[in-house]
């Protein structure tokens, strides 16, 4: 003897089947997603180092960006000079941020000059306006560019280039962070 | 219309029980707490003014509509078949369809284009010479009488043979003749215990060849043998009063 229960017709059925359809989608889809994702941890600079991209602003981004480019001048004509050039060599041939032009005056006027300290080099450009843009101070390395910066009003001439000095001296090193929130930002 | 499962020939139809099954469509109620029982084996008629839910009860039955209440099916074995008569078929009378070609797309899985399938030549033949239209086989379904039409339909309904029968008004169309056919297929119906719900209008030929009848019109209003209740009374209460009235009278 079977019993067979006759079920009613009608779209119960299949509403149900298409609601687990697109659950196991759903499930399907955050289980990829889950299993394909990469934690993006925020990476945040050192106390003694200052982002290039966040916090610097518009006039120090252009000096700093400039410097970056400059640095692979100065060593080229290093190799040729035997020595470092001065700003002035380098403002003639026209290397920003060394020149003297109208985006120097927007900028802050800096004023660049060729420390020796010690065995080390370094380029230094105090600020005429520390409220438009920080001195800068680009160490002559052939490494990558070494760029620390200082608002401060009265800045004065480092008397070592070692970071912990500089650190003391109230200079901070300008970080490039390469992370998952740059797109089009090549390292250099 | 079709045979909804296979199962070894030669076996007693099931026991139908209906247990409060209710049917709206929409918001009119078709059904209201119909309950009754249709033996094992037995030819059950089921009877009522138009409009009344009978074919309902019947797609009910078939798994067509979205009822609710308890609808079972107590086989003596495994779930066998069912065979659909249906009232009445819709078609295009210009249709180039043979009475082959319609037993063909009816009762095989082969494409009817491709003629009938071996396996269910032998089946279908034997089903067209149990109504007498064999000699009319070639013949398009449109040129038929309705009454050759009806026969069709049962032929259909024998092939495979079904342990359930399910008619819908076999005989509103029929000829005396297709009558004779019918009646003499009922009693080989009742003779192999198959069980048979029929829906009829012609009330003399529910008493003569029903075992058990039951007068539908929305509600059961009588459930019962022929001789009992194909009474004047009955019937005058169950094709007279409009259910709406008779739900506030009672």
């Amino acid at each position: 003897m079977t019993t067979q229960v006759v079920r009613p017709a009608g779209a119960g059925h299949e509403s149900l089947w298409v609601a687990v359809l697109s659950l196991s989608i759903i499930l399907l889809a955050a289980t990829v997603i889950s299993l394909r994702s990469e934690s993006h941890e925020e990476e945040s600079v050192a106390a003694h180092q200052i982002d290039a991209r966040r916090d610097l602003n518009a006039a120090e981004q252009g000096i700093h960006t400039e410097l970056v480019v400059a640095l692979d001048e100065i060593l080229m004509l290093q190799d040729e000079l035997q020595t470092l050039p001065e700003p002035q060599q380098l403002a003639e041939e026209g290397i920003p941020p060394f020149t003297n032009d109208s985006s120097t005056a927007t900028r802050g006027h800096h004023v660049w000059q060729l420390l020796h300290v010690g065995d080390d080099y370094a380029y230094q450009g105090l600020s005429g306006d520390s409220a438009v843009a920080g001195s800068f101070l680009l160490l002559a390395s052939p490494a990558d560019a070494d760029i620390w910066l200082n608002r401060s009003s009265d800045v004065v001439a480092p008397q070592n280039l070692h970071a912990d000095a500089l650190i003391a001296a109230g200079w901070r090193q300008v970080a490039s962070q390469y992370d998952a929130g740059v797109t089009r930002q090549h390292r250099h | 219309m079709t045979a909804l499962e296979t199962a070894p020939p030669r076996l007693q139809g099931p026991g139908i029980e209906f247990s409060g099954i209710d049917l709206n469509l929409g918001r009119t109620r078709i059904l209201d707490k119909v309950s009754f029982q249709v033996r094992a084996g037995s030819v059950h008629a089921l009877v009522g003014p138009n409009g009344g839910g009978k074919s309902s009860l019947i797609k009910t039955l078939l798994g067509q509509m979205p009822h609710q209440g308890e609808l079972r099916l107590h086989w003596p074995a495994s779930p066998g078949t069912i065979g659909y008569v249906p009232q009445a078929l819709e078609f295009d009378r210009g249709l180039p369809m043979t009475v082959d070609d319609f037993m063909a797309a009816m009762c095989q899985r082969r494409p009817a284009f491709l003629g009938l399938s071996r396996r269910h030549a032998p089946a279908i033949e034997q089903a067209l010479a149990r109504v007498g239209m064999l000699d009319k086989r070639k013949r398009r379904m449109g040129a038929l009488s309705g009454g050759e039409r009806q026969r069709v339909l049962l032929a259909q309904g024998l092939v495979p043979e079904a342990q359930l029968l399910v008619l819908d008004e076999p005989m509103s169309a029929l000829d005396e003749p297709g009558v004779q056919v019918f009646e003499q297929l009922l009693r080989d119906w009742r003779q192999a215990g198959t069980t048979v719900l029929w829906i009829e209008h012609d009330l003399q030929a529910v008493g003569r060849l029903a075992d058990r009848v039951t007068g539908l019109n929305r509600r059961v209003l009588f459930d019962d043998t022929p001789q009992q209740v194909l009474t004047p009374e009955r019937l005058l209460e169950l094709f007279s009063s409009h259910p709406r009235q008779q739900e506030a009278s009672s």
